[in-house]
């Protein structure tokens, strides 16, 4: 399976899975130069998940703080949860986009590949990924609450 | 008559709280909750829940090795497997366990309810 099928069936899963999980359609953007990246996240939580196996993948997730709170309120039938369980609610969130990936993926390839438990990085905390920037896919999705991007690294 | 108990055991409260919000009034009554494995092994067997909803992926032990845990103390225990991968390979692993019921996540509320009747039948 090559790098552009990879990205092709976790841009399907976020666009599907967001969209029945939180009830938001989010729409895919097109050609986002580099050095536009980094201004759609101004503030806002990363996550962090990984696939390992037959295809060996890191996905990191950027929310900006509204499309966070949207997401995490709406899972939480329309109220913020409390302060500590909310990675546990966008880690959720992550685990059943990149499962339902990685489950086609599976499907397809008749290989095996698992998911590893998603991390979650607050607004402080620091996750740098530049350094593998030459593994890059890259997706992001205009919502009425700012842009969600994805970075793949698919070794 | 008395309401079929549940154990969720699971380590997202988004999860867990679907659940309740499903089978409570469907003649189920969830028992209890744990966020991981080892809760899990501890609650079933202070519980001894009538069906134990397992999520697989989960920090510390994960939800087929809870599964065999519970499994080789309690040979008889109704589980039902929760889980965001649902290929081939994962149904295998859990039919290798003896367990016969995997629920992908996102679940569709009548899926999950017709899977707890068949545990309950079964």
């Amino acid at each position: 399976m090559t790098n552009s099928e990879v990205k092709q069936i976790f841009d399907a899963s976020f666009l599907d899975i967001t969209k029945k999980l939180v009830r938001l359609e989010v729409s895919r953007m097109d050609k986002i130069e580099d050095e536009q990246k980094d201004s759609l996240f101004i503030q806002g939580y990363r996550d962090k998940i990984e696939t390992k196996g037959a295809v060996n993948t890191t996905v990191i997730c950027q929310f900006p703080k509204p499309l966070f709170q949207y997401i995490i309120s709406t899972m939480h039938g329309g109220t913020s949860p409390a302060e500590e369980e909310i990675p546990l609610y966008v880690n959720e969130y992550m685990n059943i986009i990149c499962g339902h990936a990685i489950s086609k993926i599976n499907n397809i390839t008749k290989t095996k590949s698992r998911l590893s438990v998603p991390e979650f990085y607050g607004e402080e905390e620091p996750l740098d990924f530049s350094a593998e920037r030459d593994k890059e896919q890259y997706l992001a999705y205009e919502s009425p609450y700012g842009v969600l991007q994805v970075y793949l690294f698919i070794e | 008559m008395s309401a079929t108990t549940i154990l969720v055991v699971d380590d997202s409260p988004f999860a867990s709280q679907q659940i309740k919000d499903i089978v409570e009034g469907n003649g189920y009554k969830v028992v209890g909750y744990a966020k991981n494995g080892e809760e899990g092994i501890r609650l079933f067997d202070e519980l001894k829940p009538d069906i134990t909803i397992l999520d697989i992926i989960m920090p510390g032990i994960d939800g087929l090795e809870t599964a065999e845990i519970i499994l080789k103390n309690a040979p008889d225990a109704k589980i039902m497997m929760l889980s965001s991968l649902c290929d081939a390979g994962t149904l295998e692993e859990v039919k290798s366990i003896g367990l016969k019921y995997l629920v992908p996540k996102p679940w569709e509320d009548e899926v999950l309810l017709a899977t707890l009747e068949m545990l309950v039948k079964n």
